[in-house]
C-alpha cells in the first residue's frame, strides 16, 4: 500500500514538474548541447524519468533545482560521449560571436539592452549559466549554486563580473554607434 | 587616487547581489548602511539594476514540447521503471550465472590438468617407462572422474542455463542506450496541477470583502506562502448621502497561524482545528466573542489625488483564539463615514497578514479613499467617521470593555509625505495593484508614483521585500514603455 502511495505521490510530482518546468528545461538542455534540440529533449526525457526514482519527499522542497541539475548533468554526459560535434558547434559559435552587430540594432541604449541576450555569447561558459540561469530560468544565487555545484560565492562573483562585463560592451556598442558617420 | 579608490570600493560583488535581491537581511541592512556611506554608488547601483531589469525584460525563452512519444514515455514512468529495474535484476541474474559458469570450465580445467599429471605419474610408476598409449587411455578417461568431481554442483546449474543469455543491461538510467524508447501507452488525461512552489508551509488565505449593502462575497482563495495577502478591489465612489457603512468582514480563521504538525499523521483521519482528539463539542449559534490586541485609523493626503483623503485601518488580532477555531465566524467591521465632511468614499484594498507563531498577532488592513466636501474648517481636526466592531473586545484590560464605537477617524490634515515608511510602502503597493487592475479615477497615479513612494521607504527594508517591490515596479514600467 505504501509503494502505491508512493509511487502514486512521484507520478504526481512528475506531472506537475512537467508541466512547469518541461520547456524551461529543454530550453535549458539545448543550450549546454549547443542549440541541438532533439538531444535536449531526449536528456529533459531522461530527467523526468530519474524523478521517478528520487524520493518525493526528499526532492519536492525543492524539484527545481533537482531537475535542473539532474539535466545539467545529463547534457554534460551526452557532451563528453560526442566531443567532435561539440567541437564543430564551437567553431559555429565562434563564427556567430565574431559577427558584427547590426548597427541598426543600436539606435539607443534602450534598444542596446535588447543585444544584451546576444552580447552574453562573449562572456565565458561559468558567467553565460548563471546569468541565464538568473534571468531565463529565475533560479537565486543558492538554486544556482546548487544546480552548478559551485559555492554561492562564487555565483555571486561570476554573476557580478558578468553583468559588469556586459555593461562594458553595450557601452562600447553605445559608443561605436555615437562615433560612427550617419 | 580618490576616484580609483572609489571605483575599487564599488567594484563589490555584494553590490550586484544586492541590487538582485539575493542578500537576506542582515546583509541587506548591512549594505544599505554602505550606500549611506557612499552616495557615488547610488549611480552603479542604477547601472547594476537598469541592467538586470532589462535582462528580465527582454528574456525570452521559447516555448518546447517533448515530443509525444517522449510524454507518454515519461508519464507511463512508474511501468517504465518497474521495466528497467526487471531488466536490471534479470542482467545480474545472467551475469551471476556466467561468472558461475566461467569457474566452472576454469575448475574443469584446472582438474583436467590435474589428472592428466596423476594419470601420467600412474603410468610411470606402473609401466616402468614412459609410453604415449597409456597416457592417451588415461585421457580418454579422464571426462568420468572429472564430471565426477566436486565441481559438480556448479556443472548441473550450468546446464540449466538457457541456451542464449541475454546481454546484460545497465542497471540504472545513466547511459544514454536507455533513454526510454517509444511505446504504445494509452494516456490518461493530464489532471490540473496546482501551482506548488517549494517554501513554506503553505496556509490558505481567504480574503473576504462587501460592499456597502451587499452580503459578504468570498472573493478567492488564494493558496499561498505565509506572508501578507492583498486584495485590491475595483470598486467605484460611494456616496455619503445615501447613509451607506462600509463593511468589511473579518474572518479570524483565515489569518490562524498553521498549528505545528503532528508526529504521526493518520491517512483518512484529520484532527479538528483545536488538535483534540475529543469529539467537537456541540456548536453553539452564538459566535465566541473576537479577541482584539489593539486598532487604529490613519488618514493622510492621497498620494495621486491630494484632494482627497487615504485612509487606512489596521487592526492587531491574536492568531490563536476561540474565534479563529471556525470558518463560520465573520465580524463585520463597520466603517461609517460622515456625510458632513466625507462626500464619497471607495474601499480600494484589504490585506490580511497571518502571524509566523500561534502566540502572534494577525494584521488586518484595510485602506480606503475619501473624498471630502470640503466642509472642513482649515488646521482643525475632523472626524471623518467611526469604525465598529460587534461582537469583539480588547484583549488588554486597560482597554476593557470593549466599546465598539470607540475608533474615531480623525483626519489631522496630515501629508503623506510626512507618513511612516511602512505607510508609504503599503500605499505604494495599494498604487500599484490599482494600476495593475487598470483602475480608473485615479488621479496621478502611474509608476513613477508608485516607485517614488516605494523607495522612500527603503531605509527600514529588513527583510529585502521593499526592495525587491521596487524592483519589479520597474520592471513593470520598463514593459509597459512609462
Amino acid at each position: 500500500m505504501s509503494q502505491f502511495n508512493a509511487q502514486s505521490e512521484a507520478s504526481a510530482l512528475v506531472r506537475e514538474s512537467m508541466e512547469l518546468y518541461e520547456s524551461q528545461l529543454i530550453a535549458y538542455a539545448a543550450t549546454l548541447l549547443n542549440g541541438d534540440l532533439e538531444r535536449a529533449r531526449d536528456v529533459v526525457q531522461d530527467t523526468f524519468l530519474r524523478l521517478y526514482l528520487a524520493e518525493p519527499e526528499k526532492v519536492r522542497e525543492n524539484v527545481k533545482a533537482w531537475l535542473y541539475t539532474v539535466c545539467r548533468n545529463r547534457a554534460f554526459d551526452v557532451l563528453r560521449k560526442d566531443i567532435r560535434l561539440t567541437f564543430a558547434e564551437d567553431e559555429v559559435l565562434h563564427t556567430y560571436s565574431d559577427q558584427r552587430p547590426d548597427p541598426s540594432l543600436a539606435a539607443d541604449t534602450h534598444e542596446l539592452y535588447d543585444r544584451a541576450w546576444e552580447l552574453l555569447e562573449s562572456l565565458s561558459e561559468n558567467q553565460q549559466e548563471v546569468i541565464r540561469l538568473k534571468f531565463l530560468h529565475h533560479q537565486s544565487y543558492k538554486d544556482i549554486a546548487r544546480v552548478t555545484g559551485l559555492s554561492i560565492g562564487n555565483v555571486g562573483f561570476l554573476m557580478h563580473v558578468g553583468l559588469k562585463k556586459l555593461r562594458d560592451l553595450l557601452q562600447l556598442e553605445l559608443n561605436d554607434h555615437s562615433t560612427s558617420p550617419q | 587616487m580618490k576616484t580609483t579608490q572609489n571605483s575599487e570600493n564599488l567594484d563589490r560583488p555584494e553590490l550586484t547581489a544586492y541590487a538582485l535581491g539575493e542578500l537576506d537581511a542582515a546583509q541587506n541592512a548591512e549594505m544599505s548602511a554602505w550606500l549611506e556611506q557612499h552616495p557615488d554608488a547610488d549611480v552603479e547601483l542604477d547601472h547594476i539594476t537598469a541592467l538586470a531589469a532589462a535582462l528580465e525584460s527582454t528574456a525570452e525563452l521559447p516555448t518546447y514540447r517533448l515530443h509525444p512519444h517522449q510524454r507518454q514515455a515519461v508519464l507511463a514512468g512508474p511501468q517504465r521503471v518497474r521495466e528497467l529495474v526487471a531488466a536490471a535484476s534479470s542482467a545480474q541474474r545472467a551475469a551471476s550465472l556466467q561468472r558461475q559458469r566461467l569457474m566452472a570450465r576454469r575448475v574443469s580445467q584446472f582438474a583436467a590438468a590435474a589428472a592428466v599429471t596423476i594419470g601420467a605419474f600412474y603410468a610411470g610408476t606402473h609401466f616402468g617407462s614412459p609410453s604415449v598409449a597409456p597416457v592417451a587411455a588415461v585421457t580418454k578417461e579422464t571426462p568420468k572422474p572429472i564430471a565426477e568431481a566436486k565441481p559438480t554442483p556448479v556443472l548441473a546449474a550450468v546446464d540449466k542455463l538457457p541456451a542464449k543469455l541475454e546481454p546484460a543491461t545497465a542497471p540504472t538510467l545513466v547511459s544514454s542506450d536507455t533513454l526510454v524508447k517509444p511505446k504504445s501507452v494509452v494516456l490518461k488525461p493530464m489532471l490540473p496541477i496546482a501551482v506548488a512552489k517549494p517554501g513554506p508551509v503553505v496556509t490558505p488565505s481567504v480574503i473576504t470583502a462587501s460592499v456597502p449593502n451587499v452580503t459578504p462575497v468570498v472573493a478567492e482563495v488564494t493558496k499561498t506562502a505565509r506572508g501578507p495577502v492583498t486584495k485590491i478591489f475595483s470598486q467605484p465612489f460611494t456616496s455619503t448621502s445615501k447613509g451607506a457603512v462600509a463593511s468589511v468582514s473579518l474572518r479570524p480563521s483565515e489569518t490562524r497561524p498553521t498549528p505545528p504538525k503532528a508526529a504521526s499523521p493518520v491517512l483518512g483521519a484529520p484532527l479538528p482545528l483545536n488538535q483534540s482528539n475529543k469529539p467537537p463539542a456541540p456548536r453553539s449559534n452564538k459566535s465566541p466573542e473576537l479577541l482584539i490586541h489593539a486598532w487604529k485609523a490613519e488618514v493622510t493626503a492621497c498620494p495621486w489625488d491630494e484632494s482627497r483623503r487615504l485612509v487606512r485601518l489596521v487592526l492587531q488580532v491574536p492568531g490563536e483564539q476561540p474565534a479563529a477555531s471556525s470558518a463560520d465566524n465573520a465580524y463585520p467591521l463597520h466603517v461609517a463615514f460622515d456625510p458632513n465632511y466625507v462626500r464619497s468614499y471607495r474601499l480600494l484594498a484589504q490585506r490580511a497578514t497571518t502571524p509566523a507563531t500561534m502566540d502572534a498577532a494577525a494584521v488586518h488592513v484595510a485602506w480606503y479613499e475619501v473624498t471630502p466636501n470640503g466642509n472642513a474648517i482649515e488646521g482643525s481636526p475632523r472626524n471623518l467617521g467611526h469604525v465598529t466592531l460587534p461582537g469583539a473586545r480588547f484583549t488588554t484590560q486597560a482597554m476593557s470593555p470593549f466599546d465598539g464605537s470607540s475608533l474615531q477617524i480623525l483626519d489631522r490634515s496630515a501629508k503623506w509625505q510626512a507618513s511612516r515608511e511602512d505607510f508609504l510602502f503599503e500605499s505604494a503597493v495599494v498604487g500599484f495593484g490599482l494600476l495593475l487592475k487598470g483602475e480608473k479615477d485615479i488621479g496621478q497615479l502611474d509608476h513613477s508614483l508608485v516607485l517614488s513612494l516605494a523607495e522612500k521607504s527603503l531605509t527600514d527594508d529588513r527583510t529585502g521585500e521593499r526592495a525587491k517591490f521596487v524592483k519589479l515596479v520597474k520592471q513593470a514600467q520598463q514593459s509597459t514603455g512609462l
